[in-house]
């Protein structure tokens, strides 16, 4: 779904994100209600989903988040080497964390939606994107 | 995904200016993605309602602090 936002700014979510808006977080839903008013597509990296499907019942209304946004972005080759290259340059091990940044640094303008803002941050700076990527930490 | 045929009625205007953009052959992708941008547009309204049902409204400090935000453009 990359090609989908040449001229629109993304809000990319990761796994704290989508936790935060299905338990109310008052400054998730407020981000959420902004993006959605000036047009901002909202997507989740597919690799997410690893940090929120558990297979049980119990993650239902996280599921209900992941289908009310239904924009999941498959993640290339191209992309796995740049979050590769982030990783290792930020000293982030997080494999999802980069994957998340990669994918928001590809399509600038864009927001990441977090609740590990400090490993986010560190890898938008690996990839000299602080201008173009921000995040909101929730 | 698979894909689908249809028949349906367009604005003239409109169905002109998008495939002088995208040409005759990326308009039914074009009109694709114009569906899947409002279709998450619609389930993300739905969405918020919900949530407002289940916690009640957004604080208003909390939309004040994402209001004051400088996002990137």
């Amino acid at each position: 779904m990359a090609e989908l936002t040449p001229r629109t700014g993304r809000l990319v979510l990761d796994s704290g994100g989508i936790s935060a808006i299905a338990a109310g977080n008052g400054i998730a839903r407020a981000a959420l209600e902004r993006a959605r008013r000036e047009g901002w597509l909202v997507v989740i990296p597919a690799p997410v989903l690893t940090e929120v499907h558990t297979g049980r019942r119990d993650h239902a209304h996280l599921d209900r988040v992941v289908n009310a946004v239904d924009m999941l972005i498959e993640t290339t080759p191209d992309r796995a080497k740049r979050a590769g290259e982030l990783r290792s340059k930020s000293g982030v091990l997080d494999v999802v964390d980069a994957i998340v940044v990669a994918e928001a640094i590809a399509w600038p303008p864009a927001l990441v939606m977090t609740s590990e803002p400090a490993d986010i941050r560190a890898l938008i700076e690996a990839a000299e994107a602080t201008g173009d990527v921000k995040v909101i930490a929730v | 995904m698979s894909t689908t045929k249809v028949s349906t009625t367009l604005t003239e205007e409109l169905v002109v200016e998008a495939k002088t953009r995208v040409g005759e052959r990326g308009f039914s992708r074009y009109l694709d993605l114009a569906l899947a941008r409002q279709l998450q547009f619609d389930r993300l309204g739905d969405l918020e309602r919900e949530l407002e049902r289940e916690f009640g409204p957004i604080p208003s400090t909390a939309r004040r602090q994402v209001d004051e935000m400088e996002w990137p453009s």
